[in-house]
């Protein structure tokens, strides 16, 4: 009997031996770099690149270093699409199927990554930009500050924070704006920030470093890039004044529900760009919090009875950043192109 | 009024008032350059224009035959460039750059400036954000 116990033990020790190393030799590494088109690493990022396991699911990731390398270890042996998402104006985001991981063996596996709209060109990345303010901004952490009334405090600079795995949702037009829209993309026009006009009706939107600065009566936001650059959001609880000409910014009221900031805007005309095709009756609600000292987030709301079938939200997240300023940009100064003076008035329409 | 600011007012008028800058306008790049044609080109700088919304350079390239023409090289914004190292005196007229861009489809001579690489071998490129800050 003793020694019918001794054999299974022996034989269970060398079935889970046998087992275990199995399981070290099924894993493997993929790792690499980022390259852009010119053929350099990009530098700089603090990304996540992620491997999805196609047959079970299973997702894993590795952090891009400053670099611009990534490595990604532990990975059952099986195939992967691989993403990187990165949304700005100098790279767009990749994404591979069929990234194949053997036992016990590392891939060594560049990432080609293709320019975005600007083309590689020097100084012109917002995104880029708000990303590196907001590594450079050192240590943001601590609870979200307050004024002496307690109400939140979003006073700050604040950069756009990569959130690409958010999807965005898309108006959703009835079926005359729908069509609009399609003639209006057809003619390739610029944006009204081309011409120096304003970027969008609503600047939480725009995506530029934003100075807020806030009293119990009134928030000021400053935005660089863009024209006006300004913005004001009454918390005095005024209403939407009796004479009003429609305009591009329309008028801001805010009240607060809780740590929730709540801020109704209308009183837009019908062509302010951000939102697409829409009538003067548009509403912009945005919800504004500030979970933590570093972090702020803006929910975005669009109503417009006239334009959609339905409301449709999306989330904008901005992180503090320290040791920045906004700096003067006059639009007009260098913007010299005749053709902006021979095209229509830009109207939001075709 | 002394020599040197005597100079700087000369060389300022050459920069604004001698070279021919390319119009500009505030817009997408992609609409304006061809990704599928680029260039690479060596010039002695002639100009630059520091302003917003886009910073401009003109370098004067010397054909195999001998003949010069003015390339004029589109930046992005001052605001931006500042903030990587680059300000209004980084280029000087007279300095020996290389500068590699996309052409612009209306066939100016004329492209978006992906790598600049100046007269004391700095290179300036997209993808170095971080280096740049940290050089």
């Amino acid at each position: 009997m003793v020694k019918t116990i001794r054999t299974f033990e022996t034989m269970l020790f060398l079935v889970v031996a046998l087992m275990s190393s199995q399981l070290v030799f099924a894993q493997g590494t993929i790792m690499g770099s980022l390259i852009d088109p010119n053929g350099a690493n990009i530098t700089g990022l603090n990304q996540n690149v992620t491997l999805v396991n196609t047959m079970t699911g299973e997702e894993y990731t590795g952090q891009t270093t400053l670099d611009g390398d990534y490595r990604i270890t532990g990975l059952p042996a099986g195939t992967y699409d691989l993403s990187f998402l990165f949304r700005t104006a100098m790279y767009q985001s990749y994404s591979e199927e069929g990234v194949v991981i053997r036992d016990g063996e590392t891939l060594e596996h560049d990432l080609n990554i293709e320019w975005s709209i600007n083309l590689g060109t020097i100084g012109d990345d917002p995104g880029m930009l708000a990303n590196d303010m907001l590594r450079n901004s050192g240590d943001v952490s601590g609870p979200a500050p307050r004024l002496f009334n307690g109400n939140i405090d979003f006073s700050g600079m604040w950069a756009i924070r990569q959130t690409p795995d958010v999807p965005i949702q898309r108006p959703p037009y009835q079926p005359w704006a729908a069509q609009m829209n399609e003639e209006l993309l057809a003619l390739d026009i610029q944006n009204p920030g081309a011409y120096c006009l304003p970027q969008s009706a609503v600047m939480t939107t725009a995506g530029f470093p934003m100075q807020i600065t806030q009293t119990p009566d009134i928030m000021i936001q400053i935005m660089e890039f863009v024209t006006p650059g300004w913005r004001q959001i009454f918390l005095d609880g005024r209403d939407f004044p009796e004479l009003w000409n429609p305009s591009w910014q329309g008028h801001s009221r805010g009240h607060w529900e809780g740590d929730t900031l709540v801020v109704e805007t209308s009183g837009f005309n019908e062509y302010t760009p951000g939102f697409g095709i829409h009538s003067d009756q548009m509403v912009v609600t945005e919800r504004y919090t500030r979970p933590e000292r570093g972090t702020m987030r803006v929910e975005i709301t669009v109503e417009d009875p006239e334009a959609l079938t339905d409301t449709y939200t999306n989330i904008r997240e901005f992180g503090l950043v320290l040791g920045e300023e906004i700096l003067e940009f006059i639009c007009a100064e260098g913007n010299t192109d005749p053709a902006q003076w021979e095209q229509p008035v830009w109207k939001g329409r075709p | 009024m002394n020599i040197k600011k005597l100079l700087g007012i000369a060389l300022t008028s050459v920069l604004l008032f001698g070279i021919s800058f390319e119009a500009s306008s505030h817009h997408s790049f992609i609409g304006q350059y061809d990704p599928e044609k680029s260039t690479v080109l060596v010039g002695t700088v002639k100009g630059i224009r520091w302003l917003n919304p886009h910073a401009f350079f003109v370098i004067e390239v010397t054909n195999e035959d001998g003949t010069t023409e003015d390339w004029s090289f589109e930046l992005g914004s001052p605001n931006t460039l500042i903030r990587y190292g680059w300000s209004r005196d980084t280029l000087k007229v007279g300095d020996v750059i290389s500068a590699d861009g996309y052409l612009a489809r209306s066939g100016e001579k004329l492209a978006n400036a992906k790598i600049v690489t100046l007269a004391d071998g700095t290179v300036f490129q997209a993808a170095s954000s971080y280096e740049q800050e940290n050089q």
